[in-house]
């Protein structure tokens, strides 16, 4: 089965699959914007996190443990109970900030193994991711078929007391997804309506810089002024390093 | 009266709005278009291969890594594009994962749930990509439900086999719904 193919894929794997995973590490990674020891970054949508030499993957009520110290053998340590509707993970330095259908939940894990929940910043009906940059949190709240009598918002917490999370602002949005911050500015895609980018450098104004409609906007990865994005229409990525510009680079079509 | 009780009714259809069988959803009679489990051996599951590049159909999350993307095709498996230069990203391998949908890493490690599994893997020198760990039952509820939302499907019924995709049907009176 599928044997001429086998062969060339023997020479795409000997030729690129090497160069991808033998890691050349810190390449491009410099300008990380998450300070943590993967190497790699996710979207916002994730399910995974890595944290130092921990795997955190939320799974629809629990928060699951993996030791990665040794990382060819991750072994389990347990699961904490978060909630219910759990969604997403994005870790930032020693905690976790968990997304669900009911709000934002702040996770400690500087015992790696052993979570402690902070607390949890509450909105009555979502869905959604979180990300977090310095004291602020950024929320969308997405209305859809799977969290009917939703609204469509984005959130601004102020978590500089990650003990007590409050709202500092909100935005009505049209049908927030993921979204990625890089500094002062603040990605959020819009399922149908593409992509906003807000100017954060007063979190609690933010200011719309730009809005591309063009394509749909599931997820999206800000890193050194190069912005990645994944939708229904396929990837697409900008050029962000201009201030409020935001220069079309490549896409690559769903066929 | 206190604002959230009147939203209690509604928290309660939102926690059970994904399950199936839910009685606070329409279930239409007759025939209705939406997906039927295809069921199948366990052990094709576990197939884990490295293949040419394929086009992108339905993308899903996204992992990026020394200047490469890692795209999740839904419930299939990682393409993996080489973003050195991200105007000109170039596919260059799709690594096939049945019922995949996250990517994490640590080091030149990856993490990736294979349906109800949880895999750690590397690609050695000869470009073979090998399981390193399998840790089984870490997500209990992968095969129970289809990929998406908003969509009603012929409820899984296990004594068939363990559910290796879903393919388009026209049911009758589907009972089960996300």
């Amino acid at each position: 089965m599928k044997k001429t193919g086998k062969v060339s894929i023997k020479v795409t794997a000997v030729l690129l699959l090497f160069l991808i995973f033998s890691g050349c590490e810190d390449s491009g990674d410099s300008g990380e914007t998450l300070n943590l020891n993967t190497g790699g970054q996710a979207g916002s949508m994730a399910r995974f996190a890595v944290s130092n030499n921990s795997l955190y993957i939320v799974d629809q009520q629990d928060l699951l443990v993996f030791d990665i110290t040794d990382a060819t053998n991750p072994e389990s340590k347990g699961s904490v109970n978060v909630g219910f509707g759990i969604e997403t993970v994005f870790p930032y330095g020693n905690n976790l900030f968990i997304g669900s259908t009911t709000g934002m939940h702040i996770y400690d894990v500087t015992a790696p193994t052993n979570p402690v929940k902070l607390s949890v910043y509450e909105h009555v009906t979502a869905c959604d991711p979180v990300v977090v940059q310095g004291n602020y949190a950024y929320v969308t709240i997405r209305n859809g078929m799977a969290c009917r009598f939703g609204q469509n918002l984005l959130d601004v917490v102020d978590i500089s007391d990650l003990r007590a999370p409050r709202e500092v602002a909100s935005y009505a949005m049209h049908n927030p997804h993921g979204l990625g911050i890089d500094g002062n500015s603040l990605f959020v895609t819009e399922g149908d309506q593409g992509l906003k980018t807000f100017d954060a450098t007063d979190p609690v104004n933010l200011v719309l810089s730009s809005e591309i409609t063009e394509f749909h906007g599931y997820d999206v990865i800000p890193n050194n002024g190069n912005l990645i994005i994944v939708g229904n229409d396929g990837l697409y990525q900008y050029d962000y390093s201009g201030p409020g510009d935001m220069t079309f680079l490549s896409k690559i079509a769903v066929q | 009266m206190k604002p959230y009780l009147y939203l209690l009714p509604v928290f309660i259809m939102l926690i059970s709005g994904c399950v199936d069988e839910a009685d606070n959803i329409h279930f239409p009679e007759g025939e209705v278009d939406g997906l039927r489990p295809i069921y199948g051996d366990a052990e094709t599951l576990r197939d884990i291969q490295v293949e040419a590049p394929r086009k992108l159909a339905r993308p899903g999350k996204i992992y990026r890594k020394n200047g490469f993307l890692y795209i999740n095709e839904i419930s299939e498996g990682v393409h993996v594009i080489n973003n050195t230069d991200p105007s000109e990203p170039v596919p260059v391998a799709f690594i096939s994962i049945p019922g995949n949908v996250d990517i994490a890493a640590k080091g030149n490690i990856f993490y990736f749930d294979n349906f109800k599994d949880l895999i750690a893997v590397t690609v050695s020198n000869n470009g073979e990509i090998e399981v390193l760990k399998r840790i089984e039952n870490v997500f209990p509820q992968a095969n129970n439900f289809p990929p998406g939302n908003d969509v009603y499907f012929e409820c899984v019924d296990e004594s068939k086999g363990v559910v290796v995709g879903w393919e388009e049907a026209t049911l009758v009176n589907p009972k089960c719904y996300r």
